[in-house]
């Protein structure tokens, strides 16, 4: 994989992340990050918050729109992850971990999908928190960024190689 | 004795470099570096990363609460009685405490750097908008958003307290990243 590596490491947009002293290069990629994070985790949390009965007065098919929120989330983060991925290819792709925490994203990523689901229906419909479907659906979702939030911080104190020269 | 104007002027000078060059609040700093919390934080190598996640957690959580009622506050989300949604503020307090005590040990591992970083400054004041913001929401524009009948529209001013609370913890949310980027 070393040539790969080094391939991406020598583009000059990997270049110009890594070694850029503009705040925009790769302080603003982290940043949008972290906000896609809390926009996926914060978004989809106060779902699943709903789900396992937390103020449960309000109707769940008016939260609807938080699902819309998550997903801006998720791509902002796909799209800076791949970022942070082509600044250092051997940093992120030599560590088992990091493919830990895209196991656990797309865990994340199905359960958010079958949520939906759980979210459609009219007033006629069943009280969704009722069933102990939906209730273990939502907290295996929280369980779920809980830990993909673990193991991206753990990222950055794991990794075995920086850059392919290194 | 003629040489004690000399040694005088020498004590007076050393003074006043040892004044000037003491940040302030280094007294704090001294104190925290010197506490055992402060050498488990810089010591362990699985405190920090933790303390990290559970500062990403809480902020989520956080999020999560202050996401739905700025939405309410803003108009969306029209489906929701705002009242409805007071039983999330546990959480959202919850989430904030969770980050705020995980920041402290963070502060307490490094007080030096935290003091002398302007991205720490900013936030630190963001973070105080934000309880300003709260306190203009709960004092003035509350009373009248629990009176606010199905399908009315919502007041100016809780429009803009929540527009502000957004605006704010994004602000609070990049200050925080980018404290890594203004170690001095």
């Amino acid at each position: 994989m070393d040539p790969l590596f080094a391939w991406v490491e020598a583009s000059w947009p990997s270049r110009w992340l890594r070694e850029s002293l503009s705040i925009f290069a790769f302080p603003m990629v982290l940043t949008l990050h972290t906000l896609g994070l809390a926009l996926l985790a914060g978004s989809s949390s106060a779902l699943c918050l709903r789900l396992l009965g937390v103020a449960r007065q309000v109707p769940v098919g008016a939260l609807a729109p938080l699902l819309s929120l998550a997903w801006c989330g998720f791509w902002l983060n796909a799209v800076t992850g791949l970022a942070l991925v082509w600044a250092y290819p051997t940093k992120a792709l030599t560590n088992l971990l990091f493919y830990g925490k895209l196991a656990l994203v797309a865990l994340g990523v199905v359960l958010l999908l079958r949520l939906r689901r759980h979210c459609a229906g009219g007033p006629a419909s069943p009280a969704p928190e009722r069933t102990r479907a939906t209730r273990r659906l939502a907290a295996l979702l929280l369980g779920t960024w809980v830990a993909a939030i673990f193991a991206g911080r753990f990222l950055a104190y794991t990794y075995q190689r920086l850059l392919v020269g290194h | 004795m003629h040489t004690t104007p000399e040694v005088d002027s020498a004590i007076t000078v050393v003074g006043a470099v040892t004044r000037t060059a003491t940040p302030p609040l280094d007294g704090l700093r001294v104190w925290l570096e010197g506490t055992a919390v402060s050498h488990f934080m810089n010591w362990s190598w699985w405190a920090w990363p933790t303390a990290e996640s559970l500062h990403f957690v809480g902020l989520s959580t956080l999020f999560a609460t202050v996401i739905v009622f700025d939405l309410r506050l803003l108009g969306m989300l029209p489906g929701v009685r705002p009242a409805h949604l007071e039983r999330l503020i546990p959480w959202g307090v919850g989430g904030f405490v969770l980050s705020l005590s995980t920041g402290a040990l963070f502060f307490t591992g490094i007080p030096g750097m935290y003091l002398a970083n302007p991205a720490f400054w900013v936030k630190t004041l963001l973070l105080l908008a934000a309880g300003a913001n709260l306190a203009v929401y709960q004092l003035w524009a509350r009373p009248r958003v629990a009176r606010l009948a199905a399908g009315e529209p919502m007041p100016m001013l809780a429009r803009l307290c929540g527009l502000g609370s957004l605006a704010i913890w994004t602000g609070v949310l990049v200050a925080g990243r980018l404290i890594a980027f203004y170690k001095p």
